[in-house]
């Protein structure tokens, strides 16, 4: 199946169908505080089981396409962020509204959110490839050293600290270790436990430590008033010249989008936060910003939605996913018998076409949908919490079970949303652990297969070129952080 | 070197923190290391989770000497889960902590249901009234919605999941 064959595909009514309920359901779940497209998506996983699975990739890519455009509406009507990337939207597009400008404010964040999808896609396409190609060309020293790289550069990139960054990752590969051990069929680190002699599985894993730490902590919340302000379809609709206005400032920040969500664990809401910057840097009226811009609303949605083509490019050229939504498209490749990486493209080019025909068709649906049912989907932000959560809830539990039918994987679920709640007031980064998590088995899978080519000798690790280039990328991005600090708290720079 | 303005809040945090994560890879290491070893696998089952465990044992060793001697060590810019953290000063509403753990009993205590074999069907619908009703503070008319709500949810979810999307429910 070539990319126009994916497109034709999508012209099919059955994932036509699956494509708008998908995007739907994402704009949807986006509205609503506190519940995620990631979490949509991790609850929405099991369910895809007895789908073919071009369809469970159209569905999960429409949802997140979907889920991370709805925020906008909540950001803008409410001041509060229905996903975590539409928190710098909430510093412009609430004031605009509240300046009696509502459907304008809409209007530029639906007009960068599908700019900023077209950049992302053309940057998926372009790019995706040659790095697939470049990809096959890596043997198991290197391809293990690839994801060794990955795992520090996640950790380095966690805003905030390193070290908790490295720990939470080393976390996430410890959890990964317990069950069968895939090389030489020893059941290790189970301590006597049976529910254990599968290992830990994804999804529990990432209900646990997103989806019920989110819903605990929401429910803290959950006095939070219902005050907004009502959508209007005034100014929707942009007009040629506004595409002239803001051309630049929404290709700035979708390249800025792109750009950061390549890189493996950053994601929409910092590639927001960095294209809001920069756009107020280069400003002619910066002083606007915070108060009503609209230069910082198209900043912000143009950088989001651009960083979810940018985080597919390593996942379907390296199988190394790029945020959270990306590890959960990883887990139902993988769930439907799909090797994720490079030889994806010449095993199964439908999938790698279908993702890259959705992640189009899905935003174009999201333009129409998010313009024309703005009203429709602003009501949705008004349900009542205590109907909603329980709900979630209730969806949690029942996705944890349908994995494999064991109510040990429930209680496994609840364990993790303990350990993220744990994790999160401790202020260490939840991407890096599902991150580890997800890539410990391919890391030592490669390094095991290779010891066995090798004889035993790690030798090679640093005498293949490839392997010690990366090696001296982790080792810098290592480093990094360290050095910066020494030269920050040097006397002689003081 | 000491960082004056770390909270001392913060610190423990963090020190607690490094306590567990020594813990945790001082269990995974030993574990690792009780494993047998393979016969044409030169490293075994045990090498990596021991190599792992190290890593994050000195991680840990650093954390806490860090902690301990109030250096900078810093935390997640950007929190996943939002809203954790928040203070009563910083909103303008009241905070519900203890809503928030009933929340989370309550869900332990529908998993035990279900767990007991309890029908999924009557569990659920307690389990969505009495949170949804803790949630309502018993506020009319949103308690009758929540109410009529659990039921619907209930027989939704048991048609949907089970008859139409061929879902195993506990």
């Amino acid at each position: 199946m070539t990319l126009a064959d994916a497109f034709l595909n999508l012209a099919t009514p059955l994932p036509f169908l699956i494509m708008m309920v998908g995007v739907t359901i994402g704009i949807a779940v986006g509205v609503m505080p506190g519940i995620t497209a990631g979490m949509l998506m991790a609850l929405t996983l099991p369910f895809t089981y007895s789908m073919a699975p071009t369809n469970a990739i159209v569905l999960l890519i429409s949802m997140f396409v979907g889920g991370i455009s709805g925020g906008l509406v909540t950001a803008t009507l409410m001041r509060i962020p229905g996903e975590p990337n539409a928190v710098m939207t909430t510093l412009d597009g609430y004031p605009l509204a509240k300046k009696g400008f509502p459907g304008r404010a809409l209007g530029l964040g639906n007009a960068g959110s599908i700019v900023g999808g077209f950049v992302g896609w053309l940057f998926l396409v372009l790019l995706t490839r040659p790095v697939a190609d470049l990809a096959v060309l890596l043997g198991p020293w290197e391809n293990f050293a690839l994801v060794l790289t990955a795992l520090v550069l996640i950790s380095s990139l966690s805003r905030g600290s390193f070290l908790k960054g490295m720990i939470s990752a080393l976390l996430g590969v410890l959890v990964a270790m317990p069950g069968v051990d895939q090389t030489s069929g020893i059941v290790r680190l189970t301590f006597g436990i049976e529910a254990l002699t599968n290992g830990f599985q994804l999804l529990p894993v990432v209900i646990g430590l997103f989806a019920m730490s989110q819903l605990v902590a929401d429910t803290m919340h959950i006095e939070q008033g219902n005050e907004h302000i009502r959508a209007s379809m005034r100014g929707v609709f942009l007009r040629l010249g506004d595409y002239v206005v803001h051309g630049w400032n929404m290709l700035r920040s979708s390249l800025i989008g792109v750009w950061i969500g390549i890189h493996p664990g950053v994601g929409s809401a910092v590639s927001s936060i960095v294209a809001y910057t920069v756009a107020k840097n280069v400003s002619k009226t910066p002083e606007e910003f915070g108060t009503g811009s609209e230069e910082a609303i198209v900043a912000a949605e143009s950088a989001n939605n651009a960083t979810t083509g940018g985080s597919l490019i390593p996942l379907l050229a390296l199988g190394i996913p790029g945020g959270i939504a990306d590890a959960i498209l990883l887990a139902a490749l993988v769930m439907h018998n799909l090797r994720p990486g490079p030889l994806l493209f010449s095993t199964n080019p439908e999938i790698v076409n279908t993702i890259m025909a959705t992640h189009l068709v899905a935003h174009v649906a999201m333009y129409v949908l998010m313009t024309a049912g703005v009203l429709v989907f602003a009501r949705l932000m008004l349900v009542p919490r205590a109907i909603l959560f329980p709900i979630v809830v209730v969806f949690c539990i029942v996705g944890a079970f349908a994995v494999d039918g064991q109510v040990s994987d429930v209680w496994i679920m609840l364990l993790f949303g303990l350990v993220g709640l744990a994790m999160e007031l401790a202020r260490f980064p939840l991407a890096p652990f599902v991150i580890g998590f997800v890539l410990a088995p391919m890391a030592e899978a490669k390094l095991r297969s290779a010891l066995m080519i090798s004889d035993g000798s790690m030798w090679p690790l640093v005498t293949r070129p490839g392997s010690l280039g990366l090696l001296l990328v982790a080792a810098a991005c290592f480093v990094w952080p360290f050095w910066r600090e020494w030269r920050a708290r040097s006397p002689a720079r003081k | 070197m000491a960082d004056g303005n770390k909270p001392e809040g913060e610190r423990r945090t963090d020190a607690l923190a490094a306590v567990a994560v020594i813990v945790v890879a001082g269990v995974a290491f030993v574990a690792g290391w009780r494993e047998p070893p393979a016969v044409y696998d030169p490293l075994g089952p045990g090498a990596v989770p021991m190599a792992a465990s190290a890593a994050l044992l000195s991680l840990g060793l650093a954390l806490l000497v860090r902690a301990l001697l109030g250096l900078h060590i810093g935390q997640a810019a950007q929190s996943l889960i939002g809203g954790l953290d928040a203070t009563a000063d910083e909103v303008d509403y009241p905070l519900r902590p203890g809503l928030a753990a009933f929340a989370f009993a309550a869900t332990a205590a529908y998993v035990a249901a279900i767990w007991l074999n309890i029908p999924f069907f009557i569990s659920t619908f307690a389990f969505l009234a009495v949170l949804g009703l803790a949630m309502a503070r018993m506020r009319r008319p949103l308690a009758y919605w929540v109410v009529g709500t659990a039921a619907a949810a209930t027989v939704s979810i048991e048609y949907v999941f089970r008859k139409v999307l061929l879902v195993a429910l506990p």
